[in-house]
């Protein structure tokens, strides 16, 4: 098998996975219990909280243990529309355009964000890595403008598809991103566990979910001690290696838009002359549905995405694909191939092999 | 809750000696819809050519809609049951009509079954009518009643009842054989399907899948497809097929303008082996005459010469509204919008062949039998089965 969707889920590394059935098994106590096996795993929370933090570079800063990316951006988004209005870009996940409301403002890649910023606006939603095209957003240089025009509107940045692949400080303008967006199953960490990271003065997020009062009152929930201690050695181990990751995902890359590039001559890449992450690679097969390819691909035992996972179900048009400047008559012909920690020469070799074989197979399709 | 109801054959009285076949028929199809509806006990009897149901528990609602569903079956009546005695009677008609503040006009329709019965037709609904009249706020109208009171009166019983629901009539299911049905996720294949089983035709139900070319949805899609046309069989099965390869192939060798043409040719070629494994007598498509390129009169003359087996297509000289207003009525219409990838699209020529050069045509054909393309078709089908609940009963790789 050959997998190239780790930007959907990638598999967890063998620490975080040790770590998660070592405590499975022993931590089943509630950390939220008085008694001693109660209070010591909520230490071992505490620590890994830190841990966070720590590698992260963001020590002034709290942590917020949520089920997914999804929640957190919903959490973020849901509290600050009932205060005003929420700046977003179209082409973001489905759990930050979906979870907007109607006075909500969506932007496109090409709008300047200053022109949309007014006094009715208390949120923007920032995404550093763009998980259909693999942009990179500068993000720095967004927030400041949005800070330049009113420091109190907050920002959130979905940091998903970036922790751990791209090389990017926080603490270095820590002023300028209120919330920070992680998620676990995107960097070897188990799934169905997230964070969310908020300044320790926040006051404005209020729990969506009433109950014990657990992570400080915002998120009533016996906390699950396992995939908390997993996320926390996923993210710390990425953290630490991405120097080198990125070193070794870059020359894979290469050598995919390469033997991508040649394929046919109706293949592009649309992002290639932008600044991109090394593990999303965007694809335009003029002439065949990326769905078909990815049937032919999944035969050979090449697992890819034709859309972001979340929204492949969508046919036709596709919202992210035209903020992100795509024309719609190709909106089926977008293929994502994304590369992770785990990504072996061996993946590379298997892809490009399967790949031109698909190719030659299904090219009788393309109508001249 | 109505503890009889009686249910009308249809077309029975166009039948001769053969009426008991097409009555036991029907007979057998209400038993085993009962059967896997009904959980206390329940009879059923041959009353004067109708079936007479009774359940102790009563008939529900939905019991009775699965009953319309049933080819061959006029109509059920939800009917109160009582002995020969007229006052009794009236007295049950007019306990039930007081309360239904929701209608307004009715008319009286007396049958003497029993002849030895003393009072005669005419006499019943002047009786029954009368009563009405003085004893509720309803009025008489001959010509447009909300509802009709039917009084029958049975050899050993006096039938009363209000509510009448319509069949789909037409003829019993199994008894005009068996047929290979050609489903495709549009509106025509399932409303063909539909009128031949109001026909009486068992079916099979095909489906070509063009996996890789397309995804698993379509499949998805025409498994509740078929779980909808099932209501009308008495447990049927669908043929998943899988038809990439042959697909692919055609296309690699023949012109491309006759793509279409040949994978029309193929499948029915994997139809008709289908139906000779399921000991089937035909193929059931949805066609409509000159509606795409495929179906104008040349390609289907060319391709029913080609075919060994009668090719049944119902709807030829039906309108597209037409058929969209009848796939509405029977219920396929919401599944049939669901959108889904399709294969045909995919592969169409920029300019499809609308009258085939025979002589090509069948040279291909003598070229590229595809018997073993064919054969691997039908043995690598995947099968679904569906009972009368219409669940889906097994869905494993059967390799026959």
């Amino acid at each position: 098998m050959f997998y190239f969707d780790h930007a959907a889920s990638t598999p967890i590394n063998r620490e975080a996975y040790d770590i998660l059935c070592k405590s499975l098994e022993l931590d089943f106590a509630n950390p939220a219990s008085k008694h001693k096996l109660g209070t010591d795993l909520s230490k071992k929370i505490q620590r890994a909280r830190e841990d966070i933090l720590f590698a992260l570079n963001l020590t002034d800063s709290n942590i917020l243990f949520t089920s997914s990316a999804t929640e957190s951006n919903n959490h973020v988004i849901k509290n600050y529309s009932k205060l005003g209005r929420v700046l977003y870009y179209k082409m973001d996940h489905p759990s930050v355009t979906n979870s907007v409301d109607d006075k909500g403002v969506g932007l496109k890649l090409k709008d300047n964000l200053a022109d949309f910023l007014d006094d009715s606006i208390c949120l923007v939603v920032l995404t550093l890595v763009n998980p259909q095209s693999g942009l990179v957003i500068d993000i720095e240089s967004l927030a400041k403008q949005v800070k330049d025009f009113n420091p109190k509107i907050r920002v959130l940045v979905d940091a998903a598809q970036a922790i751990g692949k791209i090389d990017f400080d926080f603490s270095k303008n820590s002023q300028l991103f209120d919330y920070i967006n992680i998620a676990g199953h995107k960097i070897g960490g188990p799934r169905g566990i997230a964070c969310l990271v908020y300044k320790k003065n926040d006051k404005t997020l209020a729990p969506l979910l009433e109950g014990g009062g657990h992570e400080d009152g915002l998120r009533s929930s016996t906390p699950s001690t396992a995939l908390i201690l997993s996320l926390s050695c996923a993210l710390v181990l990425a953290v630490k290696n991405i120097k080198q990751q990125t070193a070794k995902v870059s020359l894979q890359r290469l050598k995919l838009e390469e033997c991508l590039l040649n394929a046919h001559p109706n293949i592009s890449l649309p992002f290639k002359e932008q600044s991109t992450s090394p593990y999303i690679i965007a694809v335009l097969f003029k002439g065949i549905p990326s769905d078909v390819i990815l049937r032919h691909l999944e035969m050979k035992k090449v697992f890819v995405s034709s859309t972001t996972a979340c929204s492949s179900k969508i046919k036709g048009y596709n919202p992210m694909l035209d903020a992100l400047g795509i024309e719609e008559m190709y909106h089926k012909n977008i293929l994502r191939v994304s590369l992770g920690f785990s990504t072996t020469e061996e993946d590379i070799v298997g892809f490009i092999h399967a790949f031109n074989q698909v190719i030659n197979e299904i090219k009788f399709l393309i109508k001249k | 809750m109505f503890t009889t109801i009686i249910i009308n054959v249809d077309e029975l009285w166009l039948k001769g000696k053969n009426r008991k076949t097409y009555s036991d028929a029907l007979r057998k199809h209400v038993r085993d819809i009962l059967s896997s509806y009904l959980e206390t006990k329940w009879t059923i009897r041959n009353d004067q050519q109708r079936f007479v149901c009774d359940c102790a528990e009563g008939f529900n609602d939905a019991v009775i809609a699965r009953l319309c569903d049933i080819p061959g079956l006029h109509s059920v009546l939800k009917v109160r049951k009582c002995e020969k005695d007229l006052d009794k009677a009236v007295n049950l008609v007019l306990a039930d009509l007081k309360l239904r503040t929701d209608i307004s006009t009715f008319k009286v329709q007396s049958k003497r079954v029993d002849k030895s019965f003393p009072t005669q037709s005419r006499e019943l609904n002047l009786h029954f009518g009368g009563a009405i009249l003085k004893n509720t706020h309803l009025k008489v109208d001959v010509h447009n009643p909300d509802i009709i009171v039917e009084v029958k009166i049975l050899n050993e019983h006096i039938y009363l009842s209000w509510e009448k629901h319509y069949g789909i009539g037409g003829l019993p299911v199994n008894t005009s054989g068996h047929v290979v049905t050609l489903i495709s996720g549009g509106f025509d294949s399932p409303v063909a399907s539909y009128l031949m089983s109001r026909r009486g035709c068992k079916q099979t139900f095909a489906f070509f899948y063009a996996y890789p070319y397309v995804g698993e949805e379509v499949k998805e899609k025409i498994v509740k497809m078929c779980q909808i046309l099932a209501k009308f069989q008495n447990g049927a099965k669908l043929y998943v097929l899988p038809f990439g390869n042959i697909q692919n192939f055609i296309s690699t060798e023949c012109y491309e303008e006759y793509r279409t043409l040949f994978f029309r040719k193929y499948m029915m070629d994997v139809s008709s082996k289908l139906a000779d494994k399921i000991k089937g007598e035909a193929i059931l498509m949805g066609d409509s005459l000159a509606q795409v390129s495929s179906q104008t009169l040349h390609n289907m003359a060319a391709l029913d010469k080609s075919c060994d087996k009668l090719v049944l297509r119902p709807l030829l000289g039906n309108n597209k509204l037409d058929i969209i207003a009848l796939s509405k009525k029977i219920g396929t219409h919401d599944t049939s919008i669901i959108p889904h990838d399709d294969a045909c699209a995919l592969f169409a020529p920029k300019h499809p062949i609308t009258k085939p050069k025979m002589e090509y045509f069948n040279k291909f054909m003598e070229k590229f039998p595809c018997t073993e393309l064919i054969e691997e078709c039908i043995e690598n089908a995947e099968v679904f089965s569906f009972n009368n609940r219409l669940m889906v009963k097994d869905n494993k790789f059967t390799k026959n």
